[in-house]
């Protein structure tokens, strides 16, 4: 929990795009999503999730509408945008590489 | 690499920037809404929900910020924010506002006005085809004896141009272009066409071509044209004579129009920039030089050498220094002129020119004799209003400074709230570009008005200056520069100022006012009080430079000139291209002054060829029985020719011996009389009457000695002079009959009867009568500029120290209200009160004078050269400056005084 809120840098990135490739979302839904995915390991500070979301929307891996939720309540969705599935394959595959060499390093040591 | 959607974003960003906070916020309170709800759902009370949902989500306002980082608009935001911030606050306090604008607009409007004449006088370029190439040979700007004619003056022969020009290597080409004299000009066939007198020049074919100039309507002259005398009537226009006179039709472009009673047809105009090469100086129309001998018959100025009356211009060839031409182009001309003198001449020359070296100098900025003559002036000028830009960033500092303290609860509550030091200074510094814009503009337009202004003023019918007064890119730019660097001082030092709260202290001491005021932003203002010192200071020395100037002003107007400047009327009748010649001369200039002598009140009159200030002089070559000259330069005497009665005319006092008089005209020696200077200079001890001048191979008998009197310059020293009778009616120079009127009572009301009594006698010639004092006055228009231009500012700044003092004193003392209610509670007269008050104002003036006066006195070498009659240090005007100043400081404190003393002590009590 206490590690939570300073995931790295740029995977928050890569976390808040593949949270989107999978559906539409809100902001809030987005952080309960990590969460959820990561078995309540990953909990994204709201203070970071916002800022990113817009850092994102400006890069154009995202965009953003408003529509009603299942409640009959306002909220602003965030969908992936072409490039931003193009995004996230290639950050994918850096992430990947970057934790296989972190793992290879770690597995010498043991 | 921003991608267009980004572009996008910010300027979505940039542009809907309301929309989007909006958005923001509402997507924020759906998000604690969210986790509240699924806090309640967890067990979590109400308030206890949205507690730990706020404090999951860290600070709404951080996120925001930290948000619009990522739109990456924050500064210019932060900045577009503060532009409307300032705007509004600037509307509410319209008194505040309007007081800096029009301080700030006249001070900024005052430096472009003098800008624009420094500019166009001085700095400008001429508006031609690389203008840095030119060379000016043989300045006219300076003095030089090397050629022959006019010793003051560097003009040159035609015959000496044409030498120079076929000798030089360094210049693709070169012109000259001499001033035509009077001439007339009709237009239309009829008996009634109008006639007037334009200013026209004559110039070599090349003239434009070497320039660069293109006409602007028609065509300029080509070579071919000036090729043989009188063989091509033609005429360029100036663009502005064109507008003028032809109303800028251009069916005058091909028209004849009657010079001299020469018909010349008008083949083209000049663009509107361009208004010749002699800056400062109107000018009509061109002719071709080769037209001169017959417009301007019987006087031969093409093919002697004894008529210097051109400029030569040049164009370097590229890649020539100027340095390389002006050791080489000046040894041709030398050579030239050497070539026709021998003997004595010869090593006159020689030795002259170790001397007065001849002037090869820079052609970029035209000729002008203007530039010469209200350099300086123009210089003192600037640096004048240089001081009043001072004082008005400084009036305004003030008034800022007071407005920041009055605001510095607002100040103090933000920084304790976290607002950056930076931001506060940057919201206050675009409160002051603001003002300064729109200061500006107002200013560029009273500038354009002040320089029209302040040209009709110097110019005279007889003076006439023409410059291009409209703002040009260099005048906008000084204007803008302007501008940002009084931003920069009269909003920096405030803005740091008024950030710099001790925090803790400032809190404390809001609102606690008995015995000593809040101590934000210095406490009793002790900057505001250095800024009025400074103020006061300026002020200062303006009052000592304005007061040295009115004093000098006051000499050059009612100086002893040696003749009765008040009583003399100067009369001139053209007789150029008249009737009149010869012998029918002679008789046309004694009926004249028969005529005017008639008239009840007129003392005395009588004819001379130059008269009182009438711009023409003339020297000559003397041998003096009895003396023997060292140099060529001692035989040099001023002459002119004058009829009977003269001195009597002028109010000029003999010394020795008599006037000239009526039967000098007719038999015996011819006479002449000398002035003191030349009588002193030539006969020492021994008597002059009797004794005998030779000129030209005439021997005249001296008659009387006149006393020393100024006949066209009022600076001048006394020179030798002598007047001659003017017996041969050829000797005239000037093409003007003079008369000299003494008259009884104010001149001005003898100008029109005078008119009458000429024209009784021929109707047909233009005539000029003029008061002495008006024509002394012309010849001092650029003192009578310097005067007024600075008494204005001087009043000014004078205005705005009273003002700045006014409002430093208002404050501290509104600021000491509670103690004055003391006080007076505890026994102080309203007296005492008010001469505290007074005392600390006086005070502060009184440290304003004492830096001011050691700093205006060593500035005042400055204006040595424009000063006559009084010294740099001079005590009446000087003490009048401090006096003028105390009083000022003493008035402007007095109101402020008053109210504080009439506080009492309820009063005072009432606003704890």
């Amino acid at each position: 929990m206490a590690a939570s809120s300073d995931v790295l840098q740029g995977t928050l990135d890569l976390l808040v795009l593949k949270a989107l490739a999978l559906a539409p979302m809100h902001g809030w839904g987005i952080s309960q999503r990590i969460q959820q995915l990561s078995r309540d390991a990953l909990r994204i500070g709201q203070g970071s999730l916002y800022p990113a979301l817009y850092r994102l929307e400006r890069k154009g891996f995202v965009k953003s509408d408003w529509s009603t939720t299942e409640n009959n309540r306002e909220a602003k969705y965030y969908q992936l945008t072409a490039a931003g599935r193009r995004a996230l394959s290639s950050e994918q595959r850096e992430w990947r590489r970057f934790a296989d060499a972190v793992d290879l390093v770690l597995v010498a040591e043991g | 690499m921003p991608s267009v959607t980004s572009v996008r974003m910010w300027l979505r960003a940039l542009f809907h920037r309301d929309r989007i906070e909006r958005d923001m916020s509402k997507e924020m309170q759906f998000h604690l809404e969210r986790e509240t709800e699924l806090n309640i759902r967890r067990g979590l009370s109400l308030d206890e929900a949205q507690r730990a949902a706020r404090v999951a989500f860290g600070g709404v306002e951080q996120m925001k910020d930290a948000s619009r980082d990522t739109r990456g608009t924050a500064h210019i935001e932060s900045i577009a924010r503060d532009i409307r911030y300032a705007i509004r606050s600037l509307k509410n306090r319209p008194a505040f506002t309007l007081t800096v604008i029009a301080t700030l607009a006249l001070g900024i409007g005052a430096n472009a006005a003098i800008f624009t004449l420094v500019d166009a006088l001085l700095l400008r370029p001429l508006p031609v085809a690389h203008p840095e190439q030119l060379v000016i040979v043989s300045d006219p700007a300076q003095v030089n004896n090397n050629n022959v004619g006019s010793p003051v003056t560097d003009f040159v022969s035609f015959l000496l141009y044409r030498d120079v020009r076929a000798h030089n290597a360094l210049f693709t080409d070169m012109y000259a272009s001499g001033g035509s004299g009077p001439i007339d000009v009709k237009m239309g066939a009829g008996t009634d066409a109008t006639a007037e007198q334009p200013r026209a020049r004559f110039v070599t074919g090349n003239f434009f071509s070497v320039l660069g100039v293109p006409a602007y309507a028609g065509r300029t002259f080509t070579a071919a044209e000036d090729e043989a005398p009188g063989e091509d009537p033609v005429a360029v226009l100036t663009y502005d004579y064109w507008q003028r006179r032809f109303s800028g039709s251009f069916a005058a472009i091909g028209s004849v129009m009657r010079v001299n009673d020469v018909a010349i047809t008008i083949v083209g105009v000049t663009s509107p920039g361009f208004r010749g090469d002699i800056v400062g100086q109107p000018l009509d129309f061109w002719l071709p030089m080769m037209m001169d001998p017959v417009i301007q018959p019987r006087m031969n100025l093409l093919n002697d050498r004894g008529w210097s009356w051109l400029m030569m211009m040049g164009r370097l060839k590229p890649g020539v220094t100027l340095e390389k031409a002006r050791q080489e182009i000046s040894a041709i001309e030398a050579n030239a002129i050497r070539e026709h003198l021998s003997g004595l001449e010869l090593s006159q020359f020689d030795e002259n020119l170790e001397q007065t070296p001849i002037h090869v100098v820079s052609g970029a900025r035209g000729f002008s004799e203007r530039r010469a003559e209200y350099g300086k002036a123009l210089w003192v000028l600037m640096a004048a209003v240089g001081l009043v830009i001072l004082v008005v960033c400084a009036n305004v500092s003030s008034l800022m400074l007071a407005r920041t303290v009055a605001r510095s609860r607002e100040m103090t509550v933000r920084m304790t709230l976290g607002a950056g030091r930076g931001r506060l200074i940057q919201q206050m510094l675009i409160e002051g570009t603001v003002l300064a814009i729109v200061s500006s503009v107002l200013g560029l337009l009273a500038a354009t008005w002040g320089t029209r202004v302040l040209l009709a003023n110097v110019s005279s019918a007889s003076n006439p200056i023409a410059i291009d007064t409209t703002p040009d890119a260099r005048v906008l730019a000084f204007t803008a520069t302007m501008a940002l660097a009084s931003v920069l001082l009269f909003g920096l030092l405030p803005a740091f100022r008024a950030t710099h709260v001790d925090l803790a202290t400032s809190l404390r001491s809001q609102g606690r006012n008995l015995m000593g005021a809040a101590r934000v932003g210095g406490g009793r203002l002790p900057f505001g009080r250095a800024l009025v010192v400074a103020q006061i200071a300026l002020s200062m020395w303006m009052l000592i430079g304005g007061g040295l100037l009115v004093r000098s002003m006051q000499q050059l107007l009612h100086s002893d000139l040696g003749m009765d400047r008040d009583h003399v009327v100067a009369v001139r009748v053209r007789t150029a291209r008249s009737q009149y010649v010869g012998a029918r001369l002679a008789q046309f200039r004694r009926d004249l002054v028969d005529r005017v002598a008639r008239l009840p009140g007129v003392d005395a009159a009588a004819f001379a060829d130059h008269g009182l200030f009438s711009g023409g002089a003339c020297g000559r070559h003397v041998d003096v029985s009895g003396f023997i000259p060292q140099a060529d330069s001692e035989r040099q005497v001023a002459c002119d020719n004058v009829g009977p009665n003269f001195f009597h005319a002028i109010g000029a006092r003999l010394i020795r011996g008599r006037d000239i008089e009526a039967r000098d005209l007719e038999t015996g020696p011819p006479a002449t009389v000398i002035n003191e200077t030349m009588a002193k200079r030539y006969f020492a001890a021994r008597d002059p009457l009797g004794a005998t001048v030779t000129v030209d191979s005439v021997r005249y008998t001296i008659v009387g000695v006149v006393r020393d009197f100024q006949s066209s310059d009022v600076r001048g020293k006394p020179r030798r002079e002598m007047y001659l009778v003017f017996n041969d009616p050829t000797m005239g120079e000037t093409g003007q009959a003079k008369l000299s009127v003494h008259v009884r009572g104010n001149p001005s009301r003898f100008v029109g009867p005078i008119r009458r009594a000429i024209e009784e006698v021929d109707r047909t010639l233009p005539i000029a009568v003029d008061p002495v004092n008006d024509l002394v006055r012309d010849t001092l228009s650029e003192d009578v500029l310097l005067v007024q231009v600075t008494t204005f500012f001087g009043i000014v700044t004078l205005v705005l120290a009273a003002l700045g003092l006014y409002g430093v004193t208002a404050y501290s003392a509104s600021q000491r209200t509670s103690e004055f209610g003391l006080r007076a509670a505890l026994g102080a007269e309203p007296g005492d009160v008010t001469r505290m008050v007074l005392g600390e104002a006086v005070r502060l003036a009184i440290v304003g004078v004492v830096i001011g006066v050691p700093a205006g006195l060593a500035a005042t070498r400055l204006i040595r050269a424009q000063l006559f009659g009084v010294g740099t240090i001079d005590l009446p005007s000087l003490s009048m400056a401090i006096l003028v100043l105390v009083a000022t400081a003493v008035v402007a404190s007095y109101l402020p005084a008053r109210r504080a003393a009439n506080v009492g002590p309820l009063e005072a009590l009432r606003l704890e």
